[in-house]
């Protein structure tokens, strides 16, 4: 009796991780059960290629300025994957547009599976963990792009190493990251980031997973480039298209925050997953400081009669101030036909639709406000200058000098319906409709969008 | 089911595509400028606007081409010749004389290199203190040494506002004209020495003035002749006195140090070649910090002294015609230039009398709260990247400066135009014409230096037909020219001048500065 209880208690741990083992072998990081394979069970080695593609189709509708309806090929992408004992290596690559672009390049180790849980590292060039959005392949995506808040405010991939544990109810994914991948800054270090996701899943079963957790991220910015008088300008651009590919124009939402040096990101998830329905979101809280060397800039503009004389009265003319921004997203899905939806435990994550002739119908909203405005300042679109409210009244005052260092990058609700089929696991289409309302200053005429979005995709 | 499905998002793909050939977009400067929302000025203001005479010719500095910027020679020529503008830059002295110059650099337009060089004019600043501050004794002395002390330690040289109007007289406007302009230059330049021109000064000229001189007859040296007491000599302006009026001004740039303003009584004779017109002034307030704070103020009591030039502080019939007969001047001058048509100019005696302009945002403000739309103004654009520039001369950025002019009570917008020589940037498209039309604004822009650019605006060229038949020539209201003889010929020949109303023929340019003693 006591051995059969024992085996019961080994037993059941080890198949839960096996299963999941075996689902990280089969579907460690590419978007489908690969088509070519070759397995070599004597050596313990499986190796794998694959591609995909992705091809939309969009329509736009805007008050003032156009975007550009049509099609194009908005993803082509090549993989291959080896997997050697517990070693993993994945490299892909895009193609789009004919151009050619690094995406995932890694090597993976697990280095401990046990009965709680696995504990791997990585290595290599792949996204950073803070976002469930941004770690969520495009491909498995329930919607034919990203919300505008993960583009903006989300890292992407760099160039880092990680450190995973993961388990049932628990998820832990952290590491340090390089702020540039080629090292080609123009001077001196550059910066790195610190990122982590946590979980937590308090029900996770087949049948219902409910998920909870936290991305964190602190961010070094070192890399930028010389100004004058040496000083050394850093940057930070925060940008996102609007929530399509074919048109990718950024302008809309778009800001560059000048002497930006140092950044931290709080990310809050959710995340319930039933057969036949799934509602996530995250919400992004992203502070950024800035630093400038004021003295040396202050001492470069001596000389002449409409120098600033003291450096006081320099920085008065020339505010500095951190800039935070944020924004957030829900999405909803129900499976209309297929067999259900599937959660992924090694990323936390929503896996894709892909049962044989599956229908869902998705919905998302979302926001993103990317504007670091100074109560009662004014904007005149003229000259791109924000103007200060200087007697109190409200209304910024019209003068030649100084400006505000108030900040637009614009501010977007949106409101997405999406059908999605997938005829296997292979190959999928999805269609969409959203709305979108924009409120940015250097896009005054601009408030309503509407577009009708295409996608059909397939990877093997 | 899914069947059905499957082929209604087929169905939807095509209807998409079919969508998306059918009503492609692209940024289309006409259309934008059709849409775009501008701002309107109340009925009051139109009327102000139309204080000004249609296609009214505005003599820039007098001239740039003919004659020394903004002197005696410059606008005495520009109102012969039948400007209906004389046309100026506002700055001021240490002393708090508004002047009128352009450069705030005084090196390129005077002699100061060779006179001050970038020394502190000690000598001369003593003078002008014991002038202004007449006293003996010890105590006396040490006032003044305090003054020159603290002179010394704020002076910022080649500025005109670090000199006082005395030291300013002391330098020559006329001399780097001849050296700089060989196939224009006239021996009358120096010979009658050109001074940098004070706001009274340009308001006398327009008046038909012209300044009081030694001459051989007056003995420098007497006890109402304060300028050019110990040095003068024949040919030089005469002062009657200066004296202080108790008001301060805030240096701008001696690093805001505190100044007396002093009152300068120059003297004017009547103009014995003046021949009757009598022109308006067209006067630019340049970027606050290069003026005192109350500058507009300043500029708004002068107005008032100066001639009855503020129609805010004078009564001038609503009607009064732009141009009359000479018949009207019984006060002409003794050997004038005359109109072959008898007919002279008269702005300067009509509600338009002054327009007031302005690149400078700040000063489009204050001008607004001083002056209330009263008195016609004109907002100034140029194209670039500094502190008053229009940036964004798309339709949406053309239309937020047109809606700035409105809500600071602007009659004019005066945008840079495009030609040689000067290869300005271009701001008078048709369809920004067009915007300023619909602001219901006129249009002033400056500045023709050439036949083609009159022709292109005023629509002899087919410039802006691409715009379709929305914009119709000339885009033009009234106009800024250095050859005023040019762009008048130019105004009669093509009928946009009554030959019948306006004095003609067109004068000689040449034949006129001859006739105003500024010989070769």
């Amino acid at each position: 009796m006591a051995i059969t209880i024992m085996k019961k208690y080994i037993l059941l741990p080890a198949v839960l991780v096996a299963s999941m083992l075996s689902a990280n072998v089969a579907k460690a990081q590419e978007d489908v059960n690969p088509l070519l394979k070759y397995i070599n069970k004597d050596n313990g080695l499986e190796a794998s290629i694959g591609g995909r593609m992705f091809a939309d189709l969009a329509y736009y509708h805007t008050e003032w300025t156009p975007m550009n309806s049509g099609a194009a090929i908005t993803d082509a992408r090549v993989h291959a994957a080896l997997k050697y004992g517990k070693w993993y290596l994945y490299a892909d690559f895009g193609f789009g547009k004919g151009e050619f672009s690094q995406k995932n390049l890694f090597v993976r180790y697990n280095f401990k599976e046990s009965l709680k849980g696995i504990h791997s590292v990585k290595a290599g060039y792949y996204n950073e963990p803070s976002s469930m959005s941004m770690m969520t392949s495009s491909y498995n995506y329930h919607f034919i792009t990203r919300p505008t808040v993960a583009q903006a405010l989300a890292p992407g991939r760099a160039l880092g190493a990680t450190y995973k544990f993961y388990s049932r109810h628990f998820f832990a994914d952290q590491g340090i990251f390089a702020q540039l991948k080629y090292n080609d800054q123009q001077e001196g270090y550059q910066g790195f980031s610190l990122s982590g996701r946590w979980l937590w899943k308090p029900v996770n079963n087949n049948a219902l997973t409910v998920q909870f957790g936290t991305g964190l991220r602190y961010q070094r910015i070192n890399g930028g480039e010389v100004y004058q008088d040496g000083v050394y300008k850093t940057n930070m651009h925060v940008t996102s298209n609007m929530q399509t590919y074919v048109d990718e124009t950024t302008a809309f939402l778009s800001c560059d925050l000048p002497w930006a040096k140092d950044a931290f990101t709080l990310n809050p998830e959710f995340l319930v997953k039933s057969d036949r329905f799934f509602a996530r979101g995250e919400f992004t809280w992203k502070k950024v400081w800035k630093d400038r060397d004021d003295q040396t800039l202050f001492e470069s503009q001596l000389g002449g009669q409409q120098s600033w004389t003291d450096l006081s009265g320099w920085r008065g003319g020339n505010k500095l101030r951190p800039t935070i921004l944020n924004g957030g997203y829900v999405e909803l899905g129900y499976l209309i036909f297929g067999k259900s939806y599937t959660y992924d435990d090694e990323y936390g994550l929503l896996k894709g639709m892909g049962d044989k002739n599956a229908l869902e119908i998705v919905a998302r909203y979302s926001c993103t406000d990317l504007t670091d405005i100074t109560k009662g300042d004014r904007f005149l679109i003229g000259n791109h200058k924000f103007y200060p409210d200087k007697d109190g009244d409200g209304i910024g005052d019209i003068v030649d000098y100084p400006y505000s260092s108030s900040i637009d990058g614009g501010k977007m609700h949106a409101v997405t319906l999406g059908l999605n089929y997938s005829f296997n696991q292979y190959i999928k289409i999805m269609g969409e409709y959203q709305y979108a309302n924009l409120s940015n200053v250097y896009f005054p005429d601009d408030e309503n969008f509407h577009q009708l979005q295409l996608r059909v995709m397939f990877a093997f | 089911m899914r069947n059905k499905l499957f082929y209604a998002s087929l169905a939807c793909g095509l209807l998409l595509s079919a969508t998306s050939c059918e009503d492609q977009k692209f940024n289309d400067t006409y259309v934008d400028a059709d849409r775009i929302h501008v701002d309107t000025l109340s009925a009051e203001m139109q009327k102000v606007r139309d204080y000004v005479p249609q296609y009214a010719l505005v003599a820039h500095r007098g001239s740039t081409f003919w004659v020394p910027e903004e002197t005696e020679s410059a606008y005495r020529w520009a109102r012969e010749m039948g400007a209906d503008y004389l046309e100026c830059d506002m700055q001021v002295s240490k002393d708090g004389v508004v002047l009128a110059l352009h450069d705030t650099d005084l090196k390129r337009t005077t002699n100061i290199e060779e006179v001050f060089g970038e020394r502190f004019p000690e000598q001369l600043r003593r003078e002008y203190y014991e002038i202004i501050y007449k006293g003996i004794g010890d105590a006396h002395k040490k006032f003044i040494d305090s003054l020159i002390a603290q002179d010394i330690k704020y002076f910022v040289p080649n500025y005109p506002s670090s000199y006082t109007y005395y030291e300013l007289m002391h330098l020559d406007a006329g001399k780097w004209f001849n050296e700089d302009n060989q196939e224009v230059a006239r021996k009358g330049f120096e010979t009658q020495c050109q001074y940098i021109s004070t706001l009274e000064d340009l308001i006398m000229y327009s008046k038909g003035y012209r300044l009081k001189r030694y001459t051989t007859d007056i003995t420098p040296g007497a006890n109402n002749l304060v300028w050019g007491n110990a040095t003068a000599a024949a040919g030089h302006r005469v002062v009657l006195s200066m004296a202080t009026t108790g008001k301060k001004i805030t240096n701008p740039v001696n690093y805001y140090t505190v100044d007396a303003i002093v009152d300068y009584e120059c003297d004017y004779i009547r103009d014995e070649k003046w021949g009757g017109n009598i022109p308006g002034i067209y006067i630019e307030f340049k970027e606050p910090w290069l003026n005192p704070a109350g500058f507009e103020q300043m500029v708004y009591d002068e107005l008032a002294e100066v001639e009855n030039m503020n129609i805010m502080e004078s009564n001038v019939p609503e009607n009064t015609p732009f141009y009359v007969n000479r018949s009207e001047r019984p006060q002409i001058g003794s050997n004038p230039i005359l109109s072959e048509n008898g007919r002279v100019i008269n702005v300067g005696e009509t509600r338009g009398k002054v327009i007031l302009q302005t690149f400078s945002l700040q000063s489009l403000v204050q001008v607004s709260k001083v002056f209330k739309g009263e008195v016609p103004m004109c907002f100034l654009l140029w194209l670039g990247t500094g502190a008053t520039d229009l940036t964004y001369d798309d339709p949406q950025g053309y239309a937020s400066f047109i809606n700035l002019g409105v809500e600071y009570k602007a009659h004019y917008i005066g945008p840079c135009i495009a030609g040689a020589p000067n290869n300005y940037p271009e701001l008078n498209y048709p369809w920004q014409h067009n915007l300023i039309h619909r602001a219901k604004m006129k249009n002033h822009p400056y500045s023709f230096d050439t036949y083609d650019q009159m022709a292109k605006y005023f629509g002899q060229y087919n410039w802006g037909t691409e715009g379709g038949s929305r914009y119709e020539a000339p885009y033009v209201d009234a106009f800024f020219t250095n050859h005023t003889d040019m762009s008048l010929q130019y105004l009669y020949n093509f009928d946009w001048r009554d030959k019948e109303i306006a004095p003609y023929p067109v004068l000689d340019p040449n034949d006129v500065l001859t006739k105003l003693g500024y010989t070769k």
